[in-house]
């Protein structure tokens, strides 16, 4: 027995994330109260979607999406207590895999700095390649994102993960961070300030951009 | 509408004359902008359903449901029924890999209660501090990766890799009933944490206990992996292979091309090691490792 939910295959519009217009809600309910059912339903419904976030902040080349979106799912059914309505359900789940990778990559950032090790290693060897240089080159700006939210303090790289990467509204992003919009504006200035350092300092990606500095 | 949503109003079509027309504008006028856009861009390029993802889904969603504490039974009503289904379905997806009687397409054991030792996950919800000290999660039960589908069948005799010449480390495999999805996610907790000989044992134990098995199969990328860093690329060569023999349409497959591709240039054979990226751009031209594939093939003259 599952509750009635439609697939979806598509990152959700802003009507969909409206509080109006959010069908996730009355199950986050019942999954809140214990309902086990619920709890099978709703994971059915988001899973999917959180392993797509996973792999967008993360890239499809990382060894742990599994590991990674498990994370994000049991994090998300925890914190469902928290939600307080601001935005939809559905962004609320996202916002949490979209900082349970950022976590992981700035976890793994350290354990790299710490072991002090060569660039080949196994899990470099994954996620090394492509690599940031040889993107470059192919004008490829999604490595060169990732890596900046390692960079980035916290609030920046979570305004920029929001917008760039799963195309968040300032109005989405501020419900979900529970931050007003001006404080999100002035976090994505910041934040697309340092991606054009980073991406226009190299020459390559700047001569494949046609665009001057 | 703010400068910012007009990027994110394109990304989803949803434009009207007059704010495309602006937003042209914005791009010719703001770095800023037409960078971030182009950014955004790529990731919902990037974004599609996988192969195996639904298996994968699935199974992440198992591992919750396991990993979560049961409900309490409302006082005087059973809860047999709510949760009736839940348990004929996961009592169901337990038999599946026993019935077939063939190569397994899902890690075995997957839902079987946590392990004791085993931590659940806390909220990046939490409070910073709170988040940068929390311990690693056992990834336990269930941990394999997602290399169940494609599986060729049992009649497909695996590659036999050349013996490590590394001498082994001893670690404990007294446990004679562990399962191959714990097995395998003792090889991953020894490889994350750098001790590369108790993993190379571990993945080796496990290929040899359970060479049939889902985690089987994906140990040989792991030993490929750990190979390569070791710049043993002979043998990273063959693991790479096994594996692409045994899973050729398998989730890791991508992955196992590239990483031959690079075993192989190690080894001097570049015409094989551009066989393997051709190969690579063919099956999977959408993949994270095309762009870096083409840069590497040499430029038809």
């Amino acid at each position: 027995m599952l509750y009635v939910a439609e697939g979806r295959r598509s990152l959700p519009t802003a009507e969909e994330l409206s509080p109006q217009h959010d069908e996730l809600r009355v199950l986050a309910d019942a999954v809140i109260r214990g309902d086990a059912v619920a709890l099978r339903t709703f994971l059915t419904e988001m899973v999917p979607q959180l392993l797509r976030v996973v792999r967008r902040v993360l890239g499809a080349g990382h060894s742990d999406l599994e590991d990674i979106t498990y994370e994000a799912a049991y994090a998300t059914v925890e914190s469902l207590a928290q939600f307080r309505g601001e935005g939809s359900v559905r962004h609320f789940a996202c916002r949490i895999a979209v900082l349970t990778a950022m976590n992981v990559r700035r976890r793994e950032a350290t354990q790299k700095r710490a072991r002090q090790r060569e660039p080949v290693d196994p899990e470099e060897l994954r996620s090394e390649a492509p690599s940031p240089e040889v993107d470059a080159e192919n004008a490829s700006l999604a490595p060169i994102v990732r890596e900046l939210m390692l960079t980035l303090s916290e609030p920046l790289a979570e305004a920029l993960s929001l917008h760039v990467i799963l195309g968040y509204t300032v109005a989405e992003i501020a419900m979900s961070s529970g931050v007003g919009p001006e404080t999100v504006r002035s976090r994505l200035r910041l934040a697309k300030q340092a991606l054009r350092q980073r991406a226009l300092g190299n020459p390559s990606l700047r001569e494949a951009l046609e665009v001057e500095p | 509408m703010n400068d910012d949503d007009l990027s994110v109003r394109s990304r989803r079509g949803g434009l009207d004359d007059a704010a495309e027309k602006r937003f042209k504008l914005l791009l010719t006028s703001s770095r800023e902008a037409l960078l971030s856009h182009r950014a955004g861009l790529e990731f919902d390029a990037e974004d599609s359903l996988l192969p195996g993802d639904a298996e994968l889904a699935r199974r992440i969603t198992d591992r919750v449901l396991a990993a979560r504490p049961r409900p309490a039974a409302p006082p005087g009503r059973p809860w047999l029924k709510p949760t009736l289904g839940v348990a004929v379905l996961v009592g169901l997806a337990a038999l599946i890999p026993l019935s077939k009687g063939r190569l397994s397409e899902r890690p075995t054991a997957a839902l079987a209660p946590p392990s004791p030792t085993a931590t659940a996950p806390t909220s990046p919800l939490a409070p910073a501090d709170a988040r940068e000290d929390r311990a690693v999660p056992e990834r336990g039960v269930g941990s394999a990766p997602a290399a169940t589908v494609g599986v060729g069948p049992s009649s497909r005799s695996r590659p036999r890799p050349t013996v490590l010449s590394r001498p082994r480390s001893q670690p404990d495999t007294t446990a004679l009933d562990e399962s191959a999805s714990a097995l395998f996610a003792r090889a991953n907790r020894a490889r994350r944490d750098a001790d590369t000989a108790t993993a190379e044992t571990l993945y080796q134990l496990l290929q040899e206990r359970y060479p049939a098995s889902a985690e089987a199969i994906a140990a040989d990328m792991a030993l490929g992996l750990l190979a390569l860093n070791a710049k043993r690329a002979e043998l990273a060569s063959k693991y790479f292979g096994s594996y692409l023999s045994r899973a050729p349409d398998g989730p890791l497959a991508a992955d196992a091309l590239w990483s031959r591709a690079r075993a192989l240039s190690l080894l001097g054979k570049s015409a094989a090691a551009d066989e393997s990226l051709r190969e690579l751009l063919k099956r999977y031209p959408g993949s994270a490792y095309a762009g870096a594939a083409r840069a590497k093939l040499p430029r038809a003259p």
